[in-house]
């Protein structure tokens, strides 16, 4: 029963995403089912402003993209543990506040580092 | 959850406005680039042009919905579904006016952050899909965009929570009955600005789209509805963001008595979707390098030196 | 309600089930999505809305992203090659698949031996949990439990934790550079 009145008030987030992929699956089966049909070579190949294609372009991309990736799981983690602390954060006070401070230095000496090896600057 | 009003028709009237909003702002969006430029913009379908919303649906639909067979097929069809659903999941959470809103949750804020690091989802997967180089080189930027602000996003929305105390947008709108909080967090406000442009991927910050480099980026593919998807889903992104800029930072429903509540909530919000069109017209695009280096070295201690300020404020007080 | 607790553990199974079977990898990061996405709904059932939306944040917005640059970055000619050097034999018994599989059945086994054994309705813990009042009735802030104890009773491993993160931020430091300066 209580389990029941707390998972329930999700409901309106699940009826409103089940709405939302409905509009889009049925506009897209309508244009689908009513736009025409016209298969021709030009359209068979990957549009490149008209150049032929060449090679695939599944190919291996810089790897400071995935740094900014791990950066962002990283501090994706930070934020999710900093939000308990800032709603309750009345009750914890000053304390609660060096503890978090203490928890953010941490993660920005390591950061700093992160900068000053120069891992974000593109040139390099 | 005690609404006066039957959810039921919360859902649908957030739904139906949600939609025709978007579908609205092709209009609003073309005339007021056109006005700040110096042009007509559209004037020939109907009175001022407002017929162009039709037209452009039409167009939509009857438009060759096409799957290029070098593409991964499931995946090209499942990404622009991904921007519009998580945004269409995000305005559940927005109080309109008081006692309006779809699902009033303790953790309403973290909701929407969580469905805002899906839509990253829909640029890389739309751009990985289509198998081309242009998309490819969209998709990988726009990814690392839309995650890099990501974070500051949730920084800046910190402050508000530590004012607030709470993750409820409807508390939070309470919380400012005695001063809004474009004040003490101006600072805060500029960070989910610039934050809520590169989530959306509008205009200064459309790198992953950036028709003069690489056509039309992640879906430079995309032909139809499906490309229609994504046009619609950047400008339901535009609205909930104004949305959330109104109802964090700017009193949501509150205003002066002599109008109801919901009447402000509207006329904040398309303020703001004017600032973004106003934005769009003004600003030139940086280059994806500076983009996430301004991000990460500037935006990022700025975030943290808000939160530090308004936090030991926040104690002395 | 308990037709939906059915309809998201299904889905869960079902994409776990792929993931593990496929052998296009694209296609099974795109599982694991809906993996993680199912299993978030299955938290809120558990009452931990908190941990519910940190899922949803954390692995599907940010480790999955992470699984989808790190496929984008591999040598796509290399993954080809591999591919098609066990393409021969039939899909779910290949003699490499072995010790996984021997692994998961050892694990399942496991499980199933906890299951059974657990006297559920008759649990020590749970008698002294309600004897102590300490239970969640479900009109709680999940979210400010969460907070005063991570800063009060938890303190050290929240602290812990931290150090562990800046490891992370040295080591993919590290992992840029060395890519640099080949």
């Amino acid at each position: 029963m209580l389990l029941q009145s707390s998972a329930s008030s999700y409901l309106p987030i699940l009826i409103q995403g089940i709405m939302a992929l409905a509009f889009v699956g049925i506009t897209m089966v309508i244009t689908h089912l009513v736009g025409p049909k016209r298969r021709t070579i030009d359209k068979l190949t990957p549009f490149e402003s008209g150049i032929s294609s060449v090679g695939n372009a599944r190919s291996p991309f810089s790897i400071k993209y995935f740094l900014v990736a791990i950066l962002f799981v990283l501090f994706d983690v930070e934020v999710i543990f900093m939000y308990p602390w800032a709603v309750n954060f009345r009750e914890l006070g000053g304390k609660g506040m060096i503890e978090m401070f203490v928890f953010m230095g941490m993660l920005l000496l390591g950061f700093f580092y992160v900068i000053r090896k120069g891992a974000l600057d593109w040139e390099k | 959850m005690e609404t006066a009003i039957n959810p039921w028709w919360i859902i649908g009237g957030v739904l139906f406005a949600v939609l025709n909003t978007a579908a609205g702002l092709i209009w609003v969006e073309r005339r007021m680039l056109a006005l700040w430029q110096d042009r007509y913009g559209p004037n020939r379908a109907g009175p001022f042009g407002l017929l162009i919303v039709l037209a452009d649906s039409i167009k939509m639909f009857f438009k060759e919905d096409w799957i290029p067979p070098f593409a991964d097929r499931l995946v090209f069809v499942f990404a622009p579904a991904i921007v519009v659903a998580t945004v269409l999941m995000s305005f559940t959470i927005i109080p309109v006016a008081p006692g309006v809103v779809v699902a009033d949750f303790n953790i309403g804020l973290l909701l929407f952050l969580a469905f805002s690091s899906l839509g990253a989802y829909s640029i890389m997967l739309g751009g990985w899909a289509s198998n081309n180089k242009y998309a490819l080189l969209g998709a990988m930027r726009g990814a690392a965009q839309m995650i890099t602000y990501e974070v500051f996003m949730g920084l800046s929305l910190m402050g508000v929570v530590l004012l607030s105390g709470s993750f409820n947008l409807t508390d939070i709108v309470l919380a400012q009955q005695d001063g809004w909080f474009i004040v003490p967090q101006f600072i805060g406000f500029f960070i989910f600005l610039v934050a809520g442009l590169a989530e959306t991927h509008r205009l200064p910050f459309d790198i992953p789209e950036s028709e003069s480099e690489l056509v039309a980026g992640f879906h430079t593919e995309y032909s139809g509805m499906k490309f229609g998807m994504f046009f619609i889903g950047e400008y339901m992104g535009v609205t909930l963001i104004s949305a959330l800029v109104t109802t964090l930072y700017f009193g949501g429903w509150l205003g002066p008595d002599f109008l109801p509540p919901i009447f402000w909530f509207l006329a904040k919000t398309f303020a703001f979707i004017c600032l973004f069109i106003l934005l769009r017209a003004s600003l030139p695009r940086p280059r994806y390098d500076q983009l996430v280096e301004y991000g990460w070295k500037f935006l990022l201690p700025l975030a943290l030196v808000n939160l530090l300020v308004t936090g030991a404020i926040r104690l002395m007080q | 309600m308990t037709a939906i607790f059915y309809i998201l553990a299904g889905i869960m199974l079902a994409a776990a089930c792929y993931v593990a079977v496929s052998r296009d990898i694209a296609r099974a990061v795109f599982c694991f999505f809906g993996v993680l996405f199912a299993m978030a709904g299955l938290y809120i059932f558990a009452l931990a809305d908190f941990v519910a939306v940190t899922q949803i944040l954390v692995y599907a917005g940010g480790v999955v992203v992470l699984m989808i640059f790190a496929l984008m970055l591999t040598d796509k000619q290399l993954l080809e090659n591999i591919r098609r050097g066990e393409s021969s034999g039939p899909r779910l018994f290949r003699a490499r698949a072995l010790p996984s599989i021997l692994l998961a059945l050892a694990v399942f086994a496991v499980l199933l031996q906890v299951i059974t054994a657990v006297d559920w309705g008759n649990m020590a813990w749970r008698h002294e949990a309600v004897a102590a009042g300490n239970r969640i009735t479900g009109h709680e802030n999940m979210v400010e439990n969460v907070g005063v104890n991570l800063m009060t009773r938890y303190l050290l491993p929240f602290e812990v934790i931290s150090v562990f993160l800046l490891a992370a931020l040295i080591g993919a430091a590290y992992l840029a550079r060395g890519r640099t300066n080949n």
